[in-house]
């Protein structure tokens, strides 16, 4: 009771202590007892003045008793209502006040007067709204306005504010279910007031919060509601205002209740129209809570004020339309549960608009601006827009293909997306990023670590954002998932047809309508269009998309692929060299643009099989037939977005077909490709490609390929045979796998033939020397007679003589049994005997290659003596003339291909070697041998150096391998002999010293002799003193440049020749 | 401008250039003896059936492309004569082997189903032919210049047409093809011998209707059209392609020669609209005739060895096997 005397901050304290303590019970039973002193003391506050803090603990103190109970007494209701209220007033502009509230004051107040209302019973609340409060009521509810719209007012005030008011308004406080709607009169008036105050609110500043900006929708939207809502207007309006007519009440008070009849609802709706759309307009809010706000709103309003509001249906629509494509599910979620909500709610009605038809008209109108406002707006009103198209599409679902039976909105939204999808190919990347391709020799593991795999960016003329990006191939999905596939896919290819302006967005639309169809047969089972339908779709898009003219688009010109490389060896591919000189042109940006587009459409087109081959799946088995070739084709191309693309397509096409792997792929179905290679072989200048897939086919694939692919390689050896001089650089290769892919299915069981026990000493069988010696001389003579005959003939009359070996041939097979040689032997063999014209080509890169195949192809055939040898025979006339060729590359690749026959023919071809290479390398080793004594680091990089070197290492086993002796191994060997000395490279001295070793297991005592004349480390001891000591060597025991290896080689030979002995 | 002017060159070639030879659609790659018979099963099968020189039938799936199947059905003797029935479900087969086989389709497989023995082991393949009665006999080679005429409901033999000289002066029944009356459903039988006559028969008596020495040499093929259309074409050794017709009467009356730039034909075929033919050359090369003008129309190449057989569609896609192992088949003149 003090608190009534004196009325202190602690002793208001004190009782709220207390009653916090309470049970709430308790404290409703406490109510009046408490109320009072709490009363009082706000009594005093409006008359006179207190410290600020103990209205403020006051305030709080019935907060927390109203909030512990409910309040029954209407009379304790109104008292405090009016008390508070008057409070409320207490401003600079009221002048009756004792002082101004504080903004803490003024909050303590607000909240206690909404505590106060929720707290109180039905009944007693009913007290504010009966007719003769109407005016307090109103000054009450623009005091709370005039909180909330004053931004200098605190924020939370301002909330609070906002609370009381939609308390004010919500309608658990109608007593009367059945006059609620009455309510509405009441707030009519208030109505512009408010619904101001909170569009203030709304678009007011950004930065006063989010919750703020939430709860002034929360008003608007109750408001509106309230005084608009579409069932109590029409009550209102069918009563014909009896109530207010009734009312027993002073006429100036009864003014203050709005007659809402339809005048009234003309003057009120375009101000509220206006303010939807200012409303509207900030749907792209950034926070999400936020923007749920605004389904609740959208919902709300196209709830309860259909009618009333219907002009502003289709506005709220887009709104929730767009909200339903937000990334926020909290708020896509509610967007779509109302609408679908709205959906029903228009199907039950009967004489509504449907949603589906504002839905269509909204697509309509949206579809006219598009272009207009993805050209001009900021990429993120673009994204709207597109999120916009994206809402509509999917909420029409099905009735979207209704919609696109109509030809003049298909080609109307056509030319729409073709036109926004614009691509732009002007960027200079797309061009630069090509040459890094796969440059015509495919091999797929190379492939796959030279080009890093990728997709070429698609950059479009009119919006940069990806999101823009994604929404607009989504439309494009979504149109192909609801639509109809072929309708549409007719309808875009019309367009691409129509024009070269549009080929690149018609292309990538039809392929995302595709992908959204693909997705269709996942959820709905052949409703639309039937299986077949989408087949054939897919097998005319595959043919269109992979037909001549499009994959030769980003081809060089076939006539500069014919030209052979020959002049340069440098690596760079003519076709990159071309663009360079095309961008000095004056002209080049158009031809860039041009290439570009070129490149970007071959792109797309593969891309586009690859989503045929998603869409297809296994089916695409049988489409292989003709869609694998020009996809494997384009995997060579040397434009890197090409090739790359193609391989991407290739691996969808293998996973589609239920390959493991790209490799399985084209195992599975080399039948295909073989076909295509061996028809696009035939028109060669048209297909120039066409061998690299089937070496990368030889490469990949296993031996029953064989039989497959021979008419293939018999046509290519026949276009060889025609034109060699231009085709071989894009043939060659191809056989070269060809030889490289028998060695592999056909491994070879001959090992290198070794040194024959030439030592006299060796002990061995007499008979099996006489063999052995035989046997020798057979092989010798034969290969003196066919260098005899190769000696005497003309060497235009090869055939002739190759007539005649057959027949020989034929003799020898009759007396052994005669059998036709395996297929693989005779392929090997009609490719060595190609190579015999091109070893002697004057590109020396064709000389390299050939020599590659010779070097494989007797590697291949060394199990079949009797088709090498005279092989080699044929080969040698022209081979043996590499080993003068100018260009020294060309001369060790000659030197390893020697060796490699050496160790395939042996002996058979030691006279030739004695007779036509050794002088000849003799000379060179000589020669070099002079440059390379005492040379700098740097000779180690030439390629004299390597010349030097692959033949010292080499010729050892050569010589041993054919079983050199006498005059032949002693030229062998005096040319080894200079680069014994320590001023020679080390590198050259240790092989040298190799090779020597070599010579020695030929014939040891030639080698010691020559080894001797260099460096005698002492006088030999004679065997027996009857003997003369030898004195043909000077010097001995002098030290010389030789001596470190020399000394080196007697010990070895010393060491291997004693265990004989 | 130096580098303009090649360009410009480049381009008004690339203009003018002429259109490709025609390739083969595609090729059926596998046999592993030379292809000597073809037979397409109805369209909607989309299987095509070639026989081999090695006495191995192959089935084809023309969908997927591929062998689907492979049987020795001649002992490892050229099959001479391919006819699928009743949907493909039944199989006839002629080989150099002597018989004349049926085959059952028994799931994948083929079984065999009864043969007939003809006597000889010729060249020629066998022909079906169609009288009043018999709607389903069958002509077979016999020994020397023999034809004997089959019954294949009850595989018995009805007939045998016999000129009764000496075997030396007609020489071994080379080819044979029916030729149906305008009239009735009696089919006369022609009837090509290795010493260049040709005899048409009566079936219904035995009796030689009428015979003609058309070619100098052995007739190789023939091939008659539609009894409407009523021309006949027969090739032989040498370069010339002889055109023919039936008159009313009955006799073989010599319309026109026809002069191909290389000699031998190994197989002439009539498409069933008539409007063209094709011979299989020992050239290697297909060769298409307008049946109208008797012209040459194209040359068909792409076998590296001479060419056995040729054979139409329903739907006129061409077929050709040749001694290569390689079965080309062809879209040509099907808009025609």
């Amino acid at each position: 009771m003090q608190l009534v005397q004196s009325p202190s901050t602690k002793h208001v304290q004190a009782i709220t202590v207390e009653m916090r303590s309470f049970d709430d019970e308790v404290v409703q039973g406490l109510q009046q007892f408490l109320i009072f002193p709490l009363r009082t003391v706000l009594m005093q506050c409006t008359s006179q003045s207190l410290p600020e803090q103990v209205l403020i603990e006051t305030c709080q103190a019935l907060n927390v008793l109203l909030s512990k109970s409910l309040l029954h007494n209407k009379a304790v209701f109104m008292d405090l209502f009016s008390i508070l209220t008057n409070l409320m007033f207490f401003d600079k502009t009221n002048s009756m006040a004792p002082r101004c509230l504080s903004e803490e004051e003024k909050m303590a107040v607000v909240q206690a007067l909404c505590t106060l209302i929720t707290k109180s019973s039905d009944e007693v609340l009913h007290e504010v709204y009966v007719p003769s409060n109407i005016a307090r009521l109103g000054s009450v509810v623009s005091q709370l306005v005039a909180f909330v719209s004053d931004t200098k007012t605190s924020r939370s005030l301002r909330s609070q504010a906002m609370d009381t008011l939609l308390v004010l308004m919500q309608k658990r406080t109608y007593k009367h279910k059945e006059e609620w709607w009455q309510h509405g009169s009441r707030f009519a008036g208030l109505l512009p007031g408010i619904s101001t105050a909170m569009l203030k609110v709304v678009i007011g500043d950004s930065k006063q919060g989010h919750q703020l900006f939430c709860k002034a929708l929360d008003v608007w939207t109750e408001v509106a509601c309230l005084t608009l809502g579409d069932e109590s207007l029409s009550r209102e309006q069918n009563e014909g205002f009896a109530w207010i007519d009734g009312l027993q009440m002073p006429q100036r008070l009864k003014e203050l209740i709005t007659r809402r009849d339809e005048n009234w609802v003309k003057s009120v709706l375009p101000r509220m129209e206006f303010m939807i759309k200012e409303i509207s307009k900030l749907k792209k809010h950034d926070n999400w809570k936020v923007r749920r706000a605004f389904v609740k709103w959208g919902d709300c309003l196209l709830c309860q004020c259909e009618k009333s509001l219907s002009n502003c249906a289709s506005l709220i629509l887009e709104v929730l339309v767009l909200l339903m494509t937000d990334s926020y599910t909290q708020v896509a979620a509610p967007a779509k549960a109302a609408l679908e909500k709205y959906r029903d709610r228009q199907s039950s009605i009967e004489g509504c608009r449907p949603l589906v038809e504002i839905l269509k008209e909204n697509l309509y109108s949206l579809v006219t601006s598009l272009p207009r406002r993805i050209r001009m707006e900021d990429e993120e009103e673009k994204g709207a827009v597109v999120g916009l198209l994206n809402g509509y599409i999917s909420l029409l679902g099905n009735n979207m293909s209704a919609l696109l039976l109509s030809l003049p909105h298909v080609t109307r939204l056509a030319k729409v997306l073709v036109q926004v999808l614009q691509l732009d190919v002007t960027d200079q990347k797309i061009l630069e990023e090509s040459g890094m391709g796969a440059k015509g020799s495919t091999n797929l593991s190379n492939f796959l670590q030279r080009v890093n795999v990728m997709k070429p960016r698609k950059v479009f003329v009119h919006f940069r954002d990806d999101n823009v990006k994604a929404g607009l191939l989504k439309a494009c999905r979504l149109l192909g998932f609801y639509g109809d596939l072929s309708i549409l896919v007719e309808c875009f290819l019309d367009l691409y047809r129509e024009s070269a302006a549009h080929q690149l967005s018609c292309v990538l639309i039809i392929n995302e309508i595709l992908a959204g169809h693909g997705e269709r047969k996942d959820t709905v089972e052949g409703v639309f269009s039937t299986e077949s339908g989408r087949e054939d779709v897919v097998r005319m898009l595959l043919e269109e998309y992979l037909s001549y003219d499009n994959m030769t688009l980003c081809e060089t010109k076939p006539q500069t692929q014919l030209v052979p490389v020959s002049s340069s060896s440098s690596s760079s591919s003519p076709s990159v060299s071309l663009y360079l000189m095309d961008d000095c042109d004056a002209e080049a940006q158009q031809t860039a643009t041009t290439r570009n587009k070129a490149i970007m459409l071959t792109c797309l087109f593969l891309e586009g099989v690859a989503v045929c081959a998603k869409v297809t799946g296994k089916k695409l088995r049988l489409m292989l037939t003709d869609a694998l070739y020009p996809v494997a084709e384009k995997m060579g191309s040397e434009v890197s977005a090409v090739s790359s693309t193609a391989y991407l397509t290739l691996c969808h096409m293998a996973e589609a077909c239920q390959y493991s792997s790209v490799d399985e792929l084209i195992q599975s179905n080399a039948d295909y490709l073989v076909n295509s290679i061996s028809l696009r072989l035939r028109h060669f200048h048209r297909h120039a490609r066409a061998p690299s897939v089937l070496s990368v086919m030889l490469q990949l694939c296993t031996t029953n390929i064989l039989s497959l692919v021979w008419d293939s390689i018999v046509e290519i050896l026949e276009t060889l045979d025609e034109h060699h001089a231009e085709q071989a650089v894009v043939f060659l290769p191809v056989l070269y796998q060809l030889t490289l892919a028998v060695a592999r299915w056909f491994p070879v069981q001959h090992t290198p033939q070794q040194a024959k026990p030439t030592s006299p000493k060796a002990k061995a069988d007499p008979a099996e020397i006489v063999q052995l010696l035989v046997e020798r001389h057979r092989t010798r003579l034969q290969a003196e007679a066919y260098e005899e005959e190769a000696a005497a003939e003309d060497p235009h009359t090869v055939e002739e003589e190759a007539a005649k070996m057959a027949e020989e041939g034929e003799l020898e097979e009759k007396a052994e049994e005669k059998k036709e040689p395996p297929l693989h032997v005779k392929a090997v063999k009609e490719v060595l005997s190609r190579t015999k014209h091109l070893v002697s080509s004057s590109d020396p890169r064709l000389t390299l290659l050939a020599l590659d195949i010779i070097q494989q192809g007797c590697l291949d055939l060394a199990d079949h003596q009797n088709e090498l040898l005279p092989m080699v025979h044929q080969l040698w006339q022209s081979f043996k003339q590499r080993f003068q060729d100018t260009e020294k590359l060309v001369v060790i690749k000659a030197v390893k291909t020697l060796h490699r026959l050496c160790s395939c023919c042996g002996d058979f071809i030691r006279q030739r070697v004695e007779k036509d290479v050794l002088p000849s390398l003799k000379s060179c080793l000589e020669k070099q041998a002079q440059i390379s004594r005492q040379c700098g680091s740097s000779y180690h990089y030439t390629v004299n150096f390597k010349l030097q070197l692959t033949l010292l290492s080499t010729l050892g086993e050569m010589a041993l391998q054919m079983g050199l002796d006498g005059a032949g191994l002693e030229q062998v060997l005096y040319c080894c002999l200079p680069y014994l000395s320590q001023h020679q490279p080390a590198k050259l001295q240790q092989a040298c010293v190799e090779s020597v070793k070599q010579l020695m297991m030929c014939d040891a005592d030639i080698v010691w002799l020559a080894l001797s004349g260099l460096y005698m480390p002492a006088v030999p001891a004679p065997p027996s003193h009857h003997f003369q000591p030898v004195t043909v060597f000077k010097g001995v025991g002098e030290n010389n440049e030789y001596s470190t290896s020399v000394t080196m080689l007697f010990q070895h030979m010393d060491s291997s020749s004693k265990p004989d002995t | 401008m130096a580098g303009v002017v090649p360009n410009k060159s480049i381009k008004t070639d690339g203009s003018k250039e002429p259109l490709p030879p025609p390739s083969p659609t595609y090729i059926l790659r596998g046999a592993e003896s030379p292809v000597t018979a073809l037979e397409y099963t109805e369209p909607a099968l989309g299987t095509l059936l070639s026989g081999c020189q090695n006495g191995t039938i192959h089935l084809w799936d023309l969908n997927s492309r591929r062998n689907e199947e492979t049987f020795d059905a001649h002992n490892g003797k050229p099959v001479l004569y391919l006819k699928s029935e009743d949907a493909s479900r039944l199989l006839m087969s002629h080989g150099r082997d002597g018989y004349f086989k049926f085959w059952k389709n028994v799931g994948p497989e083929f079984e065999l189903d009864g043969k007939i023995e003809a006597e000889g082991d010729g060249f020629c393949p066998p022909v079906p032919l169609k009288q009043k009665k018999l709607t389903r006999l069958i002509a077979l080679p016999g020994s020397d210049s023999v034809v004997n005429i089959f019954e294949l409901n009850s595989r018995s033999l009805v007939r045998t047409l016999s000129s009764g000289a000496s075997s030396g002066e007609l020489g071994l029944c080379m080819c044979m093809c029916a030729i149906p009356n305008l009239a009735g459903n009696d089919e006369s039988l022609l009837v090509g011998y290795e010493s260049g006559k040709m005899i048409l028969w009566d079936i219904g008596t035995g009796k030689i209707q009428h015979q003609a020495p058309v070619h100098a040499d052995a007739v190789m093929c023939m091939a008659y059209s539609s009894p409407e259309f009523n021309k006949g074409l027969s090739g032989s050794v040498d370069e010339m392609l002889v055109a023919w017709s039936i008159t009313e009467d009955g006799e073989i009356q010599t319309v026109n020669k026809l002069e191909s730039t290389n000699a031998g034909f190994n197989d002439v075929k009539i498409r069933p609209d008539d409007r063209i033919a094709v011979t299989a050359g020992w050239d290697n090369n297909i060769r298409v005739f307008n049946m109208k003008s008797l012209r040459p129309l194209a040359i068909l190449a792409y076998h590296r060895d001479s060419v056995h057989c040729v054979e139409f569609s329903e739907n006129y896609m061409l077929a050709a096997g040749s001694k290569d192992h390689l079965i080309s088949v062809w879209d040509i003149y099907r808009q025609v």
